[in-house]
């Protein structure tokens, strides 16, 4: 086990579900949010994180670690030797491969990540879903996003037929 | 105090029960989140998605929301004109009232006596104001004494260029085009094309780029000589301006790329008809659609018109590849009246007719060859269109800056 560096701040999050997490001050600024209460010295010791349970937020610190810049995560001491395109595709198969959970998951992210305002996880969250969904049927969408067709049979004619276009 | 490994997650468990949530109780989203989703689908797919639910078309469709989503073609800006002036309409494609006041009341505090139409890219428009009023087939803008504007219809925004170069004596300027696109740049272009009296074909292009504020003059760097109409249409791709134009009398025409440095010139033969086709931006790149064969009986009458319809697949490529074909014989039958292809919806394969005589517009999906909806024009219109895809979004560079 290393000792932590010296220097290198440490702050506390904690989901609504009671657990903490520890995690360094770079890493945590990933998320806007974090970053205004910290410098608006708004953080004290421990930051709660409310509506991100903890499973959710540990996977978000999870995506922050990795992609916090040069200065702290694992790894990232690599970025010296290595080229930053090679890091960059490193980085692109990580994701990938942080992105495949299931639905609820997935958006369960993209709440946390809209709410902690970290854009390259709202970024791939959200295009991921895109990928999944812009080519379905609108059936296939509406079980996938869980939402009833409330229109009613005329109504869906009209509708489809001013935007006709869109279903060539 | 704890020791960790550097940058590990340390955890604590300091309550037993893990997190309940189940696969289930998620999988709702937020109106916001389910905005932000939105934003990234391809603008086909977003407007197919009207028909999801109620909800879901009155989140695509709220104004609110527009700046935040792809928007597709609103219509058609046309103009009529009298001793007055030119009047500016809408041709709305959905029905709707158009997004904005065709008029421009904003464009016009008795600054130009005369506002003529003469571009549209991506949500800006391009107007030549003089306080002199000129017929709109004049091909000679020199004698006039006019300025470009550059304006964001739904925003309000407008700016003034500076005026562009004094036509050389024996050239003259009849046609611009604007190049902007938002993806790339908040920045704009203005090209006017130069020609020669003798002989009528280009000799060079003035360029205005809004981000230096300034006109360049650059000297044509084609072969062919090209001749341009003031009825020349113009579209934006991959840094490229096109415009078409014919090589002589005989009917043959070229499309004409120039990039925005004005050094890169390129001319491609465009596929034949007996007239000039229609270009326009669709799906992403360059389309072409003509009328592309009339055989004649024995009476002269024509029995079967075909309209095809072509696509250059990317910018390097200089073929075209033919999409669609369409025999509009029944469309005219349906109509009872003559059409000539003017415009390509931006998000399809459909093209839009006008009617010989100019009182209709028709939607034509080459597709499916199916008769979409047809719009009512004013009486008398002159038969220039400019496609108009609203731009939410503030990026009139220019006037940001005043």
């Amino acid at each position: 086990m290393a000792t932590r560096e010296a220097g290198k701040k440490m702050i506390m999050l904690k989901s609504p579900d009671g657990m903490e997490f520890e995690v360094e001050e770079a890493v945590a600024m990933e998320s806007q949010t974090i970053r205004k209460m910290i410098e608006d010295d708004c953080a004290d010791t421990a930051i709660l994180i409310p509506n991100i349970n903890s499973k959710i937020l540990s996977r978000v610190i999870e995506y922050c670690n990795k992609h916090v810049p040069t200065t702290g995560a694992t790894g990232a001491a690599a970025s010296d030797t290595v080229a930053p395109a090679a890091l960059a595709e490193d980085l692109k198969i990580w994701d990938a491969e942080f992105i495949k959970v299931n639905r609820a998951t997935r958006f369960d992210l993209i709440q946390a990540a809209s709410y902690l305002n970290i854009k390259g996880l709202l970024d791939l969250t959200s295009q991921t879903t895109i990928d999944t969904i812009s080519d379905n049927s609108l059936e296939e969408i509406r079980s996938f996003l869980s939402t009833k067709n409330d229109y009613l049979p005329e109504e869906e004619q009209t509708i489809r037929r001013e935007n006709q276009w869109a279903f060539q | 105090m704890e020791e960790a490994e550097k940058g590990e997650i340390h955890e604590r468990n300091t309550n037993s029960s893990h997190s309940g949530a189940t696969e289930e109780a998620a999988g709702l989203l937020i109106d916001d989140l389910i905005l932000e989703i939105l934003s990234r689908l391809p603008v086909r797919s977003l407007h197919r998605f009207k028909c999801v639910s109620v909800p879901w078309r009155h989140l695509i469709a709220d104004p609110a929301n527009c700046k935040k989503l792809p928007q597709t073609l609103a219509g058609f800006l046309y103009f009529t004109t009298d001793d007055g002036g030119d009047h500016h309409h809408f041709a709305s494609v959905s029905g709707g009232a158009a997004p904005f006041d065709p008029s421009f009341p904003c464009l016009q505090p008795n600054k130009y006596k005369d506002m003529a139409q003469v571009d549209a890219c991506n949500g800006l428009l391009l107007y030549r104001g003089s306080n002199k009023k000129m017929a709109y087939w004049n091909w000679n803008w020199a004698e006039d004494d006019f300025r470009f504007v550059v304006c964001n219809p739904v925003t309000g925004r407008w700016v003034e260029l500076p005026p562009s170069p004094q036509t050389p004596e024996n050239r003259f300027s009849c046609t611009a085009g604007l190049a902007f696109d938002p993806v790339v740049s908040s920045h704009f272009y203005v090209l006017q094309f130069e020609q020669i009296f003798e002989g009528s074909y280009i000799t060079s292009v003035n360029i205005y780029s809004s981000r230096t504020g300034a006109w360049t003059r650059r000297d044509s760097g084609m072969v062919e000589k090209v001749i341009l109409c003031s009825f020349s249409k113009y579209v934006f791709v991959c840094g490229m301006m096109y415009t078409v134009g014919s090589l002589n009398d005989k009917h043959e025409y070229v499309l004409l790329a120039v990039d925005m440095e004005g050094k890169v010139w390129k001319t491609i033969r465009v596929p034949n008809g007996p007239g000039i086709g229609a270009i326009g931006l669709s799906q992403g790149c360059l389309h072409y659609s003509v009328d592309s064969m009339v055989r004649i009986d024995d009476n002269n009458e024509s029995l079967v018109s075909e309209i095809t319809l072509w696509c250059l697949k990317d910018h390097d490529s200089e073929e075209f590849v033919l999409k669609h074909t369409a025999n509009t014989n029944k469309l005219m039958s349906m109509t009872g009246k003559k059409y000539r292809v003017v415009e390509i919806h931006p998000h399809c394969d459909t093209i839009f007719l006008v009617s010989c005589g100019g009182d209709t517009l028709v939607e034509y999906d080459m597709q499916h060859q199916k008769v979409g909806c047809i719009l009512n024009l004013e009486k008398d219109s002159i038969q220039k269109f400019l496609p108009y895809v609203p731009l939410f979004q503030k990026s009139l560079a220019e006037v940001d800056e005043q």
